[in-house]
């Protein structure tokens, strides 16, 4: 900890160049290894995205703020990665949206949140309630089991923060005002989510369909979703824009909360269930802790119960930025409170970048791509 | 008559998936004792029972299979969705304590549970599946209606018994909450359902 | 044995990096190995089950599917199975009752005399390679 430049930035650029480098390779790598184009276009994207993605980290580490640099990545991750899938379905399909053809030849890209709603079809049935491919194509669902799996091990619900495309959308929403309309949000409304998990989960697996992603996603407003054909497909699209506008956007500006991810998402509850085996927490040293109520505050997933971080906590770092006293900070279970806690930070921040760096670099670089394309 | 049997055992696991949901969500939201949520669960079995037994009865009359309109199903699965719906708004004292039709449902849910679990275990039943239609015919053939609804049920009813162990989990802030937004995420499911069958 | 956790937990987080990096550069390697996994296939209600017929006709193969009904814990009533045609050049095709006409993306099925069932076709598609087209069924 380093009381020069609040509390956890390194307080030197020499120590914060030697903790940069190895980031920077690494982002180097992802960026370069990555199946992109090779036109001058894309390069140009691409070196912009090493720029930018490397400028955060190095910030991260220099500054020690943690959410502010975060968000800034995760939120231009989000849009970026919006833009280039939006542009890929209208590259293959002509719409946004898909029609039997997609469906009867399982090519649907496999989201995240799609997999509470297999487990329950899994393990009774063998099968995977999705029409997608296995392995082929753009978020094969093998892939994305894969990189689930690997964000649960390493990140618990951190993923919520360094990962999720989705996510990105309501920590942009929530940071746009600078004070709430709403200023009391209760926090027992995050256990909504887990309500969501459990019935969306019963429901799936008596309806035979991934019903989150039929009747209730709101990200379907910017991503992909089911033509209108009939009435019931009507109805669908009106749920999902109502939701979108709803919890993606009018909420979280009111309240400066990510009212989605917090409250309706139940991938984000079974995320949250990994928690409890994942190495990092964040952990509130309560001998140093003055209780002025700034973490609980400051906290968008309404994850802080009496000045602790419960096990919905995202790992955004937010409250580690609010403390004024430094007591509540990344830690590591079975390690001691207030020892190696910059250690612990960087330990975290480090798997974390990376994750968001691997996950959605590409797309950033599609996204940019295809904005200097259109502005030229 | 094993055949019964087994058609409800078979059945158990959707029945669970279906309309577990309902007294799962009952018996966290009340997040009262073992012994407590087995009476509940109960209840809501003892509505299920209801409904057999009337079909059962129906079946034997006619020697025949009961035929429910579509429509009834629907008005049904609305009815059901209002009640989880209205159960709901009754556990949530923030919003019932200030209008004079809210704070009559809070008085009712807080003390006549087991006739809610009782309305939700016969609402549920209501709507005749397929394994019940099989099960119709093979009690005609076999002419041990009552027998056969009584072995089916039993078989059904097998996946139930583990739902009270939920209102052992410790956190009863956290269970209470999960169950009441289970509730009412059940109601809308039951609610959208009804209103699918009503507009296809 | 206090520091001896610690220094296991702090080994344990510094292994993060790692564990992300494997999973990405081998991706592929390790979908090959999910694709072990009991339950990696796609439920027949959306890949149309196996394949248990080909037959040549005209020119045509003709892909005949498994009966599908869908269903979790139970089958469900009414199901479909899947027929698969393989694309050809020519404006129509016709397959005893289903005539597909080729150019406007449309199929229709009429029973060509009295004795013959009446089918109803649950969905259907053109793809680049194949028409799919789903025959209603009931238990």
């Amino acid at each position: 900890m380093n009381k020069k430049t609040n509390y956890w930035g390194t307080g030197s650029i020499g120590k914060s160049i030697l903790l940069f480098i190895p980031m920077l390779l690494l982002i180097m790598l992802m960026m370069f290894g990555s199946a992109n184009g090779s036109d001058s276009i894309t390069q140009i994207a691409r070196l912009l995205t090493i720029i930018f993605f490397g400028a955060i980290f190095f910030l991260i580490i220099y500054t020690g703020k943690n959410d502010k640099w975060r968000a800034m990545a995760f939120v231009v991750s989000a849009l970026l990665f919006c833009i280039s899938f939006i542009n890929n379905l209208i590259a293959e399909r002509g719409s946004m949206t898909f029609s039997n053809a997609e469906e009867l030849s399982c090519t649907i890209p496999f989201c995240h949140i799609v997999t509470p709603m297999m487990i329950i079809p899994a393990a009774v049935k063998q099968t995977i309630l999705f029409p997608g491919s296995l392995v082929e194509g753009f978020a094969s669902i093998s892939a994305m089991l894969v990189i689930v799996l690997c964000s649960c091990i390493v990140l618990g619900r951190g993923f919520c923060s360094w990962g999720c495309f989705y996510g990105g959308w309501d920590d942009g929403t929530s940071r746009l005002k600078k004070t709430p309309v709403i200023k009391k949000v209760n926090n027992s409304y995050r256990w909504f989510s887990f309500a969501m998990l459990i019935i969306m989960a019963l429901w799936s697996a008596e309806a035979a369909e991934p019903t989150y992603c039929s009747w209730l996603c709101p990200f379907k407003a910017v991503t992909e979703n089911e033509r209108i054909v009939d009435t019931i497909t009507l109805i669908k699209n009106i749920i999902f824009t109502l939701t979108f506008a709803g919890l993606v956007i009018v909420l979280p500006i009111l309240t400066k909360k990510r009212i989605q991810c917090a409250t309706f998402c139940p991938m984000g509850a079974l995320l949250s269930l990994f928690n409890k085996i994942n190495i990092f927490e964040v952990k509130n040293n309560t001998t140093v802790c003055i209780n002025c109520g700034k973490c609980d505050k400051a906290c968008p997933m309404l994850a802080i119960e009496r000045h602790c971080p419960t096990i919905t906590c995202s790992k955004c770092g937010k409250c580690v930025d609010a403390c004024p006293t430094g007591a509540m900070k990344f830690h590591i279970k079975g390690t001691p409170i207030n020892k190696h806690t910059t250690i612990a930070r960087t330990l975290f921040i480090y798997p974390a970048y990376t994750f968001l760096v691997t996950l959605c670099g590409g797309s950033v670089v599609n996204g940019l791509a295809l904005i200097i394309n259109f502005i030229i | 008559m094993i055949e019964s049997l087994l058609i409800g055992l078979s059945t158990s696991a959707s029945c669970l998936a279906s309309c577990g949901n309902i007294i799962l969500s009952i018996i966290m939201a009340e997040h009262k004792s073992i012994s407590k949520s087995f009476v509940m669960l109960g209840c809501f079995m003892a509505g299920r029972l209801l409904i057999y037994s009337a079909i059962a009865t129906i079946t034997s009359l006619l020697t025949s299979i009961a035929y429910i309109s579509p429509k009834i199903t629907a008005i049904n699965l609305l009815v059901l969705g209002i009640l989880m719906l209205m159960y709901s708004i009754g556990k949530t004292k923030q919003i019932c304590l200030n209008h004079k039709f809210t704070r009559r449902i809070y008085k009712i849910c807080q003390g006549q549970i087991n006739i809610i679990s009782f309305a939700a275990g016969f609402l549920s039943a209501v709507n005749i599946c397929p394994p019940i239609i099989s099960l119709i015919g093979n009690a005609i053939s076999t002419k041990e209606v009552f027998a056969s609804f009584a072995l089916f049920f039993i078989g059904s009813s097998v996946f139930f018994l583990p739902l009270p162990l939920a209102g052992a989990i410790k956190n009863k802030s956290a269970v209470t909450k999960i169950g009441k937004s289970a509730a009412v995420l059940a109601g809308w499911v039951f609610i959208m359902k009804g209103l699918t069958i009503i507009i296809s | 044995m206090k520091k001896i956790i610690s220094l296991l937990a702090h080994f344990w987080a510094s292994l993060g990096t790692l564990i992300i990096l494997v999973t990405f550069i081998g991706l592929g390697s390790w979908q090959q190995l999910t694709l072990k996994l009991p339950f990696m296939h796609i439920d027949p209600q959306y890949s149309g089950g196996d394949v248990i017929d080909t037959i040549t006709r005209n020119n045509l193969k003709i892909s005949i599917h498994e009966n599908v009904f869908p269903g979790v814990f139970r089958e469900s009533r009414t199901g479909f199975v899947q027929i698969d045609v393989n694309q050809c050049s020519c404006d129509t095709i016709k397959i005893d009752s289903i005539l597909i006409n080729n150019q406007i993306t449309s199929i229709t099925a009429t029973a060509d005399n009295a004795t013959a069932d009446n089918f109803e076709i649950a969905a259907f598609t053109k793809l680049a390679d194949r028409w799919i087209f789903r025959l209603k069924i009931e238990k």
